[in-house]
């Protein structure tokens, strides 16, 4: 599953390490506005948006992450806005839960749009676990909370968006998908 | 109260996750050596004709050359039923789609079925011809293989909806008769053919 999910993982990942003491709130934001966005393109509602658009959107998202500490409102739009990235450019393997909502979506898409956040939302948990961990063991959070978790997550979010900008995001991620098979 | 609130949302989502793993892990070794799975095909004969969903299917165009054929393009198939498979090898659903692609071959090679698969990788490590080529011998896929590696074809058939696996059917007069993202549908599929193999004996 995880090379699959790692058009979603990745992102999400950006999400979680700049989203400092909001973490679970930006990735809730990422993971609703990226199940919104997959939905749209899996119900024809949209097509694939501009390069510049989705950079521009990444770069954006990325700097409003850096300020969460500072507050709700970036913590949301940041994770909200690599979520409009993600869910544009997710190109998943299908099996028969997913097969279900992306063949009946351009016909009954406002069914499918619960299903599609349940499914979203389901291959994002790990995201969601590691982001819990730092509120019941206290310890883990102040590391978390170090610098260099920011450091890490801003050179992810670099990445995203030369990648994007390079048109080599899917070699990016490939190096990933590689990580997680081996 | 908020640490409450996390520790339970932790203990569920932990839970949700082994057992998501687990079936997954269940259903990866079921597919692997299941035909209980895998429909009768001669069972599952459509009692009606199956929907004409574009009046001319798209061609293969710009590829990356071909793999086990001499065929150059789709025409080289028309008065045939043509199965055409985006996939590619690393997917795990494109993988559990082989056995019923296998089954109708073994079934209907001769009797006018011809099966494209276009591989269109989905990561970089997945688009050198030697490794598509040993894959294909791994997973018993004797069909031939038209190599996408630019996604040329994947983007030109499915437009922003590119999803792996997609399967087509595409009848004797060049017109697509079934289209299906994902895993599923194998005996709709199977009816598919088969109806349309017996409309044209």
């Amino acid at each position: 599953m995880l090379p699959c999910a790692v058009g979603l993982l990745y992102p999400g990942l950006i999400v979680l390490l700049l989203g400092a003491r909001r973490r679970v709130g930006a990735l809730t934001a990422f993971a609703v506005v990226a199940a919104v966005a997959a939905w749209m393109r899996a119900s024809d509602l949209v097509g694939r948006p501009a390069t510049w658009l989705l950079v521009l959107l990444a770069l954006i998202g990325g700097g409003l992450l850096t300020q969460s500490p500072k507050g709700w409102l970036p913590a949301l739009g940041g994770g909200g806005l690599i979520g409009v990235v993600a869910g544009a450019t997710w190109m998943p393997c299908v099996g028969n839960e997913l097969a279900s909502i992306l063949n009946n979506a351009p016909t009954r898409p406002l069914e499918e749009l619960l299903p599609m956040l349940v499914y979203v939302f389901g291959v994002t948990s790990i995201l969601f676990v590691v982001a819990l961990i730092p509120i019941v063991f206290e310890p883990i959070g102040r590391g978390l909370d170090h610098e260099a978790v920011t450091l890490i997550g801003g050179g992810l979010a670099v990445a995203l968006v030369i990648a994007l900008a390079g048109g080599v995001y899917n070699d990016l991620l490939s190096e990933f998908a590689q990580l997680s098979v081996r | 109260m908020q640490k409450l609130l996390a520790s339970v949302a932790l203990v569920g989502l932990a839970g949700a996750i082994v057992v998501t793993l687990t079936r997954a892990d269940n259903d990866g070794a079921a597919t692997a050596a299941a035909p209980e799975r895998r429909p009768t095909t001669t069972a599952a004969v459509a009692a009606s004709a199956p929907p004409v969903l574009a009046a001319e299917a798209n061609q293969l165009v710009d590829l990356d050359g071909w793999l086990q054929t001499d065929i150059e393009s789709l025409d080289d198939l028309r008065g045939n039923v043509v199965i055409v498979q985006f996939w590619t090898f690393g997917c795990i659903n494109c993988k559990r789609t082989l056995p019923y692609l296998q089954e109708l071959y073994a079934e209907h090679a001769g009797a006018g079925l011809e099966i494209v698969g276009v591989h269109s990788p989905e990561f970089t490590f997945e688009a050198d011809p030697a490794a598509i080529a040993a894959a294909a011998e791994e997973l018993g896929v004797t069909w031939p293989i038209a190599l996408d590696t630019r996604q040329r074809n994947f983007f030109g058939w499915q437009g922003s909806r590119g999803y792996w696996p997609r399967t087509y059917v595409i009848d004797q007069q060049g017109q697509v008769r079934f289209d299906h993202v994902g895993e599923g549908k194998y005996e709709e599929l199977a009816a598919t053919v088969e109806f349309l193999l017996e409309e044209s004996a």
